[in-house]
């Protein structure tokens, strides 16, 4: 379902609520009103009860009220009231079902049975956020890394049904395995909430997810059999994909488990994928640079679920892949290859021509998957040169253009050999008219072992994280990065750095970080996904809670998914805007002896959108990498507004 | 979920291993260089015996301080590194206090100027493992990698 279908459904519901808060009058001139309905929107099941209040008019008895209710789908519950019979303006209390669907409310007079008042109110576990989204995770499972895409079609009472790939390096691959059933439900005044997919082939999976806003959430798998993270974002499905995209896929080859990256840029035109340019960092076969290749993606099905091969690509890309459409510009892609495991996006270029200039101040964050070199490292950069070039001088045709220079400041995690915090950095940066570039840290070993980065452009108004709702506005373009250097293997991204106020940093956020553990003895990887509160004024505190998703025992918790908290201290770098310590990072877990001390650094692409690391000075032997983005609560709140709107008339 | 119940058996594992590597030397890469320092350079190799001195205890948390495989030299001590499959996970390796291994590797310095031996192949109860390949990356099940006698590099320590 699209946005606009959405909307299409949400009004409709409030058209429904208001058809069925209906009255009825008898020839003794009785009339119930209902004066105090349940609350517009939603009920989740098992919700605390809430107050409706009925009044009755022309009763001379004056005897009031009986309540009772009964549910849309047959022999379900429909909840209860307590009293059962009130008095005329006296409220009662309704207490929802434990079960989803519809329900309608009805006080009848006691005199006259013939006059009574009706209310339609909606169980649901999703607070009204319904459509069709399209998720993607990778993680750590028994079987070392894996990859997960999928789509489902959630209805507005959280039940949904939809398709999924997975695909590991040991050889296990499950294509087009049909979501059968599932279920989401959420706060939607926290956005915290658990998605259970039962599916024919991969059984029940479990995610912890926290919802951003109505059309994006941080997704965690947390159900013991695996531990990974993502993002689940409302799909957009167009006709065709058709123009320029850059792309990444992370992932890992069979056998030995070396890690591997891929980036580039390709051209699509209905199903002929042209113009490709590709970079590789495989760990078993080296770096190649601007590797040419071509392929072909087949339409997409009701789901947004395609299949594609490529051809003469690097590595282990080389036969079929599996691609979600979430929107005309952002595709999430996943290696099907049984011989490997990959995983990524590809998003949209826009008008492209890009330049040099298409890269203004930026933030960049980046980590390994799993089995590489762990690391992560988060920083931001500030072009400084060829002014010529930024003013958008014309590139004679087929060059790359001139190059630029930059300066910045960043922190980097190297598990296995240290860390680096606040390093100033410089170096240079070239964008090829058709988003294909580098990005080189210099002198090479200035800042540990990260320094030659493939970037690849995007759209200047997508937002990476969050691609149904537009980026911050003053931006330049944003990228996908591979890091490309010889001793580790990374991707992210480079997006705008549009305000690096320390006041912008307040309010709400959903907040996920991905762990790897490595302590010499035990290994592993950690998820975790929450909401904090950002304070913007002294005591400056990041003060949140989530879910820990840990199905390796790394906390000798009592569980494979945990309850975590945390207090911590905001630090502004007083030297570098836009760059906070958020240390003691100090994590209690519930059934878990001690808090997890991290130390973590934060870098502000704007007030809705930060990436952070763990500082490696914590001395833990891990390396986590994630994001903060700003929330918009309460979730579903459109349906709420709509409701709201609509019974007000 | 029904992946783990889906797991290969061995033969079947070790069919998809063995076919990996030809499906791979199938493309035609052209390399490029990085200007980086090698981290770990297989041309610096060196290989010594050593005794287990100890390993990393398991704290409350899981998580401890200054990872590592203290292995005791003829001529001191010597802070191994280990990567994250080899005493962890499927087909990993299971070392203890007191063992004597024979280890292949890169002496680095780390971020913070430590030095820390980065270890490649560990030979113990007569055979050869690998833990990463010649490029410093991670191998994964490590006691499935047995090298022979022949691809064993590098000076003595």
């Amino acid at each position: 379902m699209n946005r606009k279908a959405l909307w299409i459904v949400l009004l409709a519901l409030g058209v429904t609520y208001v058809a069925g808060c209906g009255s009825s009058s008898n020839s003794n001139n009785i009339q119930v009103s209902l004066i105090q309905p349940p609350p517009p929107g939603f009920l989740a099941p098992n919700a605390a009860p809430v107050s409706v209040t009925a009044t009755v008019t022309g009763d001379s008895h004056n005897a009031g009220v009986t309540w009772s209710c009964t549910s849309t789908i047959p022999a379900n519950p429909c909840g209860s009231f307590n009293p059962s019979a009130t008095p005329s303006g006296t409220a009662t209390m309704y207490s929802a079902p434990g079960v989803v669907g519809g329900v309608t409310i009805t006080a009848t007079s006691v005199t006259n049975t013939a006059a009574f008042a009706t209310a339609n109110v909606q169980i649901s576990t999703s607070g009204g956020v319904a459509g069709n989204y399209s998720f993607y995770v990778t993680g750590l499972d028994a079987n070392n890394v894996y990859s997960l895409a999928g789509a489902v079609t959630i209805a507005s009472d959280g039940t949904l049904t939809g398709e999924q790939d997975y695909n590991d390096a040991a050889g296990i691959t499950v294509v087009g395995d049909t979501i059968t059933s599932g279920i989401l439900t959420f706060d939607p005044n926290a956005g915290l909430g658990i998605l259970k997919l039962n599916s024919t082939s991969l059984g029940e999976e479990v995610f912890a997810l926290n919802f951003v806003n109505n059309d994006h959430a941080l997704i965690v798998e947390a159900d013991g059999f695996a531990t990974s993270s993502g993002s689940m974002d409302l799909q957009t499905l167009p006709s065709t994909l058709s123009g320029g995209y850059s792309f990444t896929l992370s992932g890992t080859h069979g056998g030995s488990d070396e890690m591997f990256v891929y980036g580039g840029v390709f051209s699509l035109s209905g199903t002929s994928l042209s113009a490709g340019t590709m970079d590789a960092n495989d760990g078993r076969g080296g770096i190649t640079t601007g590797q040419s290749f071509t392929g072909t993606l087949m339409a997409a099905d009701a789901s947004g679920r395609g299949t594609g091969t490529l051809s003469n690509t690097i590595g282990g890309l080389s036969n079929s892949i599996v691609y979600y459409i979430v929107g005309p510009e952002v595709i999430r892609i996943i290696d099907m290859d049984k011989s490997d495991t990959a995983i990524g996006s590809a998003f949209g270029q826009g008008a492209g021509n890009f330049t040099n200039a298409s890269i203004g101040n930026s933030v960049f964050s980046m980590q390994s998957n799993f089995a590489g070199n762990l690391y992560a490292s988060v920083g931001q950069v500030f072009p400084s040169g060829a002014i010529a070039d930024r003013a958008n001088a014309v590139q004679p045709e087929g060059t790359t253009g001139v190059t630029n220079n930059f300066n910045g400041v960043a922190d980097v995690n190297e598990e296995e050999v240290g860390f680096l915090d606040a390093q100033i950095i410089s170096g240079t940066y070239s964008v090829a008219s058709n988003g294909y570039g580098n990005l080189m840290i210099l002198p090479a070993g200035n800042f540990g072992d990260v320094s030659q980065l493939g970037i690849y452009a995007t759209d200047p108004n997508l937002n990476l994280s969050d691609p149904n709702n537009p980026p911050s506005p003053g931006g330049n373009a944003s990228a996908l990065v591979a890091d490309l250097d010889v001793n580790l293997a990374g991707t992210g991204v480079l997006v705008p750095q549009t305000d690096n106020s320390t006041a912008s940093f307040a309010g709400n956020y959903a907040l996920g970080f991905q762990d790897f553990i490595n302590t010499g003895t035990e290994s592993g990887e950690l998820d975790f996904v929450g909401n904090a509160t950002a304070t913007a004024t002294s005591p400056t505190l990041l003060t949140g809670n989530g879910t820990v998703s840990d199905p390796f025992d790394l906390l000798g918790g009592a569980s494979f998914s945990l309850s975590g908290s945390f207090t911590s201290p905001i630090v502004p770098d007083g030297v570098n805007l836009g760059r906070y310590e958020i240390s003691p990072f100090s994590v209690t877990v519930d059934s878990v002896t001690t808090p997890i001390p991290y130390l973590a650094v934060a870098y502000q692409a704007s007030g809705g959108q930060l990436f952070w690391l763990e500082d490696g000075a914590d001395d833990q032997g891990s390396v986590f990498n994630g994001q903060i983005q700003q929330q918009v609560l309460p979730l579903g709140g459109d349906a709420r507004k709509t409701a709201a709107k609509t019974t007000q008339k | 979920m029904k992946r783990i119940l889906q797991g290969l058996g061995f033969t079947t594992l070790l069919a998809l291993a063995l076919n990996a590597a030809p499906a791979y030397a199938q493309t035609t890469v052209a390399t490029t260089t990085s200007a980086i320092p090698l981290r770990y350079d297989v041309s610096k190799e060196v290989t010594f015996s050593a005794t287990v001195q100890s390993i990393p205890a398991k704290s409350s948390h899981g998580l401890v301080a200054t990872p590592g495989l203290m292995l005791q030299t003829g001529s001191g001590t010597v802070q191994g590194r280990l990567t994250q499959f080899t005493l962890s996970g499927k087909d990993s390796l299971t070392i203890t206090a007191g063992e004597h291994l024979q280890v292949t590797g890169v002496m680095t310095t780390t971020l913070q100027n430590k030095q820390v031996f980065l270890i490649r192949t560990i030979q113990m109860n007569g055979r050869t493992y690998a833990i990463r390949n010649e490029r410093g990356f991670p191998l994964g099940h490590p006691a499935r990698n047995i090298v022979t006698a022949t691809e064993s590099k590098g000076g003595q320590l």
